[in-house]
């Protein structure tokens, strides 16, 4: 529309500032309904927030409630134990003073002793340094008795071995003369011992040859006397001839018995002589070694 | 958006309004408020009707701006005091918010 002419310019700028200022007004209050509209939306969310923030509050509550009576009960505890420990610190403390005391006693003991101990230190110092010196007295007169002693003991030594050389010395030279006498005396043993055994041997060849002869002397005698014994069982034989056969076969077995004793002391006799010749054998050898 | 196409809406309707008078014949209103004597012919005869008849009353308004040749103060007055009247109604509607601020 034109600018009508039935209203003034004065009132229509009036109006149009009006217009101006509702439009204003109007952007103005649309842009209050989208704050309040968003003030609204965040009441509500502030709402849910608080409502939220009210349950956590009243879970957190309880968990602290549980969680405070918990750790008093753990401070009452830590309390008494601490309260323990603090008795026994008093009880240390005591024992502390006590054993510093102790120790400041001791401590006067202690020097009373070093003094005592240093006198006697001293005191044994002295004694020692006395007997030391007599013992080294002592002890170099003794080594030089033990000195002068040894030197005597290595002349005798030196006397001894020179004389044992020369025991030494003709000992060897003995033992050389053995030696060369021992095969000497050797040749003779071996000598001495064979002519024994052939003695022996022809001793035992002829006993064994005389015994044999007896022997083969009797068995025929025995066969003659069995046969005339059987002559005799005959019956046309005499009584008389049977007392004689057994007189002859008495006489036989006293010969045969004195036989064999005979044989036996040739034997003993005989062991006697070799037994004798090796004693002499072993004089000899034990005089010449 | 909404007042966009409220706007639009108007201005349609006034253009088609005015193709529509444009072609159409004048009233006896118009030629009376042409001749600068409308107002105080409806406060002679039609007194009553412009002040409880709204529609007319609106009507009788377009044409005294439309038609008026010169200033008309009586016209200026009926505005100012319907002015003054929204003017109130405005504030009265926005005094909580005002002591809310104060």
């Amino acid at each position: 529309m034109e600018n009508p002419k039935s209203i003034s310019p004065e009132i229509l700028g009036l109006f149009g500032t009006i217009r101006q200022q509702a439009h204003e007004y109007n952007r103005a209050f649309e842009h209050f309904q989208k704050e309040s509209l968003e003030f609204a939306r965040q009441n509500s969310q502030l709402q849910s927030l608080v409502r939220d923030s009210e349950r956590r509050s009243a879970d957190t509550i309880l968990q602290l409630n549980s969680a405070v009576s918990t750790a008093l009960l753990e401070i009452q505890q830590k309390a008494e134990s601490i309260e323990g420990l603090y008795n026994e610190l008093n009880t240390i403390h005591e024992l502390k003073s006590s054993l510093e005391k102790l120790y400041l006693s001791f401590e006067e003991r202690n020097a009373e002793l070093s003094f005592v101990i240093d006198s006697i230190k001293s005191l044994v110092q002295k004694q020692v340094d006395k007997e030391f010196s007599k013992s080294e007295k002592r002890v170099e007169i003794a080594m030089s008795q033990m000195s002068n002693q040894i030197v005597s003991h290595d002349q005798r030594i030196w006397g001894l071995q020179d004389q044992q050389r020369r025991s030494h010395s003709l000992l060897s030279d003995e033992i050389d003369n053995f030696k060369s006498k021992v095969t000497e005396t050797k040749f003779i043993v071996d000598e001495t011992t064979r002519i024994v055994e052939t003695m022996i041997d022809k001793a035992e060849r002829e006993m064994d040859d005389k015994i044999r002869k007896v022997k083969t002397e009797i068995e025929n005698q025995a066969t003659q006397v069995k046969l005339s014994i059987e002559a005799n069982n005959r019956p046309d034989t005499g009584s008389d001839n049977f007392e004689s056969q057994k007189q002859r076969l008495l006489a036989l077995n006293n010969q045969i018995s004195t036989l064999e004793s005979k044989y036996s002391a040739l034997l003993w006799s005989t062991c006697i002589f070799g037994l004798i010749i090796l004693g002499i054998l072993a004089a000899v050898v034990f005089n010449v070694f | 958006m909404e007042t966009e196409s409220e706007d639009i809406h108007v201005n349609h309707r006034s253009f088609t309004k005015a193709a529509i008078q444009g072609l159409a014949p004048r009233t006896f209103y118009q030629e009376l408020a042409q001749e600068n004597s409308l107002y105080g012919f409806l406060q002679t005869y039609l007194a009553q009707t412009f002040e409880n008849d709204e529609k007319f009353r609106n009507e009788m308004m377009n044409v005294l701006l439309e038609h008026s040749p010169g200033v008309i103060p009586e016209f200026e007055t009926e505005l100012l005091q319907d002015l003054c009247e929204s003017l109130s109604y405005f504030l009265e509607y926005t005094k909580p918010w005002k002591t809310q601020n104060q």
